[in-house]
């Protein structure tokens, strides 16, 4: 670590956070205009084609209630995404995908559905508060599996957003997943590591959540 | 603020900098790393703490408690904390991890770890219990941060101490030709042309190192040229060529000094003819008579190494002139005995068929008349040549007749007086010629024997020849210090002048003695001054010079008195650690009409301020050369025109120059 960095920081961070409270505000920003030509320049005019659908759904459903956002969103990826493991598709065992590497390459896994849903419902201004990861054992795939939930309440059972299935149900009638684990993908804590773990480029602390929020930091959109 | 201190301080400078943005750098990159260890530790343990108590059932209060107790007793967190989605919590906290103060309060404040909660979920299947709060303890972390603060500090202060001793060893090699050149510098205000033979690799230093060098040269050789100029002046204005004695000016300048002064007198003048030289050089041819004259000047110059006193001059062809202090008649008579019978012995012996008379007359009292003497002497030496052979004849003066003492008589009285120590002083005053002020006195000591006050004119013949010179000079000295207890001259700077007779200066026990008796009177001392003539100097300059290095710590001066009647080269005044040079009252006498005096004495004055010597004059009693004699720049002036010697301290001390 230099002196650089140190100096950097604070004006670093003060520049990210104004940053990204503009990029909230303006939603051309949730999808960027770049992103269209990038995946043009990148994959094919379908990449692209699927790019601009997603922004024209974002603006779509942004006046929605919640209950349709999570609708929209969970349908909209359940069809744009070909469901493709991570060793097929980017020959890695496991590859959290932003949602731009997802709808431009045509594939994804769980994770990257996931993700997906998280980073547009966040966009569209639902609560991270009510959203968690979860980690969860198909039990009749005997498969390990990850789904957003959504927590209308604190203590209410929770809303499953999954690819496996292409409607949005409560929990409980989920019998066949067996949740393990969830996360908040945001809260004080993550913020506060998202500026250092960025800035700082700490190896400790590139899990697999920190490497896609740089990832997709820079290609302009933050999670 | 000396350059070593300058350097120092901006060294300390550098180093203080260097530290304070070292420091800096390391406890913010310490406090980011900790802060970012901490914080994914209790991330880390938040994960798996909820994961353990998402398995038990949680209506199990104790089980929770003991998951999260396991956690907390590891000790290095300072807060866990499990909270319900009904808004009820379960807390652990600890105030410190640490038994004892892991930092000073203010490093704290200071550092400031920043710690938050991490948070993760705890679940009972798909609905949330709750979540729990973990916080990391900052003891540890600030423990190694302080440690790592203090190891830091020690580092950098030895790095401070070795790199300014480094730096004065560095300055000290690098100065030391600069000290050399400051010793050089002193050393030519002592009159001591050193060459520096070192000289330093550094350009600028060298650059003055030889500037100097070729100063010191440059002085050196002013110097010598000056003293040479003015020695051939005396030479050819006083000198006799082929005798190497006095001319006839010299001898008369001097004779009628000693005669015509305020000062008691008593002597004998003797004049010595050769009988028909003129002949003698027509048969032996002109350069036979000038050998006769060289070799009677050998044997009268050795005359003079036994009675240094003796003016010894050729006044015209064949005629030569003595003139020697003694006490009485009968010591003038013994004296011009001795002297006849040593040239009938030597150079003037019968062999060479040279015949020469010698006619003589004793003199004694004040402010006689030259030419009454020498017409004395005169007859005494008309009535010699009577005979056709070498014979000497006395004046006998029948309207005078002083009181005479056989040569025992007068060791006992010397004796007597030195044990008694009965002998008087007197002051005579030296001013200065800008400021008026006193500058110094001129100590002389007279004989009280019997009611009757001799004067050092004649006395001083018999101690001299009862060699008790050095007895007597210790007594005078002696005599001087005591008096001058319980006075105040310190405040008024002045300086008493004693007089050392040669014999003294030449005997190294009196040295020693000297040195006793100043250490007994140590404040006193640093007032007195020690003179000799300058003619003894050819024979006792080591001996003088020794003596002033031995007095120096003490704070006595050495001076030379009588200066214009030695024939030695000025070069002594700089070989020897002088402070003054009194100029013979000879020289100033009719100073006024007499311009190659005055030149010789504005040369002496270039040439003793050259070497940071003080001149004075002595003997001044006209106006007209007082007047003359302060035009010449000397510092100082003394005489019987300004005042008569002093009896007593006391008075002396309340004497004010009229004028001043």
């Amino acid at each position: 670590m230099s002196l650089t960095h140190l100096w950097l920081r604070w004006p670093a961070l003060m520049l990210l956070a104004s940053a990204s409270l503009f990029l909230s505000a303006d939603k051309e920003q949730w999808v960027p205009d770049s992103l269209s030509q990038k995946a043009r320049r990148d994959y094919d005019d379908r990449a692209a084609d699927r790019i601009d659908a997603w922004r024209d759904m974002m603006h779509r459903t942004a006046n929605e209630s919640e209950q349709e956002k999570l609708a929209e969103v969970n349908r909209f990826f359940n069809k744009y995404i070909r469901f493709q493991s991570d060793e097929q598709h980017w020959g890695k065992v496991d590859y959290w995908a932003s949602p731009y590497e997802s709808l431009a390459s045509d594939g994804g896994d769980c994770e990257d559905y996931v993700i997906a849903k998280y980073y547009s419902l966040r966009q569209l201004g639902v609560d991270t508060q009510k959203l968690r990861i979860t980690y969860v054992k198909a039990i009749r795939l005997n498969q390990a599996h990850m789904v957003l939930t959504y927590f209308p309440q604190p203590d209410s059972i929770p809303l499953v957003l999954d690819n496996l299935t292409r409607a949005i149900r409560p929990a409980d009638e989920r019998t066949d997943l067996d949740p393990v684990y969830s996360f908040n993908g945001e809260g004080m804590w993550l913020e506060k590591m998202k500026g250092q773990g960025i800035l700082l480029g700490n190896p400790n602390k590139l899990d697999l959540w920190t490497d896609l929020r740089i990832r997709m930091h820079e290609l302009g959109m933050d999670l | 603020m000396t350059l070593r201190q300058q350097f120092s301080l901006l060294t300390s400078l550098l180093v203080v900098v260097l530290l304070v943005g070292n420091l800096l750098v390391t406890v913010f990159n310490g406090r980011d790393y900790f802060q970012q260890q901490l914080n994914a530790r209790a991330y880390d343990a938040a994960t798996s703490l909820a994961l353990s108590m998402s398995q038990v059932d949680s209506s199990d209060e104790v089980q929770l408690t003991r998951l999260m107790d396991v956690l907390f007793d590891r000790g290095f967190f300072a807060e866990i904390s499990f909270l319900r989605t009904d808004g009820t919590a379960i807390h652990r906290r600890a105030r410190q991890a640490l038994d004892v103060d892991s930092a000073p309060n203010w490093f704290k404040n200071w550092v400031a770890l920043d710690l938050v909660a991490a948070e993760a979920d705890v679940t009972r299947q798909w609905r949330r219990l709750g979540s729990v709060q973990v916080i990391s303890h900052s003891d540890f972390a600030y423990r190694d941060m302080w440690a790592m603060v203090r190891a830091e500090l020690i580092w950098f202060a030895w790095v401070l101490l070795v790199s300014l001793i480094l730096l004065q060893l560095l300055l000290r090699w690098l100065f030391s030709p600069l000290i050399r050149v400051e010793k050089q510098a002193l050393a030519i205000c002592e009159r001591d042309w050193q060459i520096q033979t070192e000289i330093p690799r550094a350009r600028e230093l060298r650059r003055v190192v030889l500037a100097m060098n070729k100063m010191v040269l440059k002085l050196q050789s002013i110097f010598s040229e000056q003293s040479a100029m003015t020695e051939k002046l005396r030479e050819e204005s006083y000198l006799d060529v082929s005798t190497g004695l006095l001319n006839r000016r010299g001898f008369d300048q001097r004779f009628e000094h000693i005669l015509k002064r305020d000062d008691e007198h008593s002597g004998v003048l003797i004049l010595l003819q050769l009988h028909d030289f003129a002949d003698f050089n027509q048969r032996e041819g002109r350069q036979a008579g000038d050998d006769v004259l060289t070799l009677l000047g050998q044997v009268l110059s050795q005359w003079r190494m036994e009675y240094p006193n003796t003016i010894c001059g050729r006044r015209s062809g064949a005629d030569i002139a003595l003139y020697i202090p003694c006490a009485d008649g009968a010591q003038a008579d013994d004296l011009m005995q001795q002297s006849f019978s040593q040239l009938s012995m030597t150079t003037l012996s019968q062999r060479n068929e040279l015949v020469f008379h010698m006619g003589a007359v004793f003199l004694q009292g004040q402010q006689d008349d030259p030419a009454a003497a020498f017409s004395r002497a005169d007859a005494a030496l008309r009535q010699a040549q009577r005979q056709p052979t070498s014979r000497s004849v006395m004046y006998r003066d029948e309207v005078v007749q002083q009181q005479e003492w056989t040569a025992g008589e007068w060791r006992q009285l010397l004796h007597q007086v030195l044990e008694r120590g009965s002998l008087s002083l007197q002051f005579l005053p030296v001013i200065g010629n800008r400021d008026q002020h006193l500058l110094q006195f001129e100590v002389f000591s007279r004989i009280e024997w019997q009611g009757q006050m001799l004067s050092a004119a004649r006395f001083w013949p018999m101690v001299e020849q009862h060699q008790l010179a050095a007895r007597y000079d210790a007594c005078v000295i002696e005599r001087v210090l005591e008096s001058m207890i319980g006075e105040d001259v310190a405040s008024r700077g002045l300086r008493f002048c004693i007089n050392l007779s040669p014999a003294s200066v030449i005997d190294e026990q009196f040295h020693y003695q000297l040195q006793t008796l100043f250490q007994k009177y140590p404040k006193q001392a640093a007032h007195i001054a020690l003179e000799v003539p300058e003619f003894c100097l050819q024979a006792a300059e080591h001996a003088l010079a020794r003596l002033a290095l031995l007095l120096q710590p003490l704070g006595v001066v050495v001076g030379i008195d009588q200066v214009g009647t030695g024939t030695m080269a000025f070069a002594y005044l700089q070989r020897l650690q002088l402070d003054y040079v009194r100029i013979d009252g000879s020289f100033n006498r009719g100073v006024h009409l007499a311009q190659d005096h005055r030149f010789f004495i504005q040369s002496m004055v270039q040439i003793a301020h050259n070497l940071d010597l003080l001149v004075l004059a002595e003997g001044l009693e006209d106006e007209q050369d007082v007047t003359a004699i302060r035009h010449t720049g000397v510092d100082g002036l003394g005489g019987y025109y300004f005042s008569r010697p002093i009896n007593s301290l006391e008075d002396a001390l309340n004497w004010v120059h009229p004028a001043g």
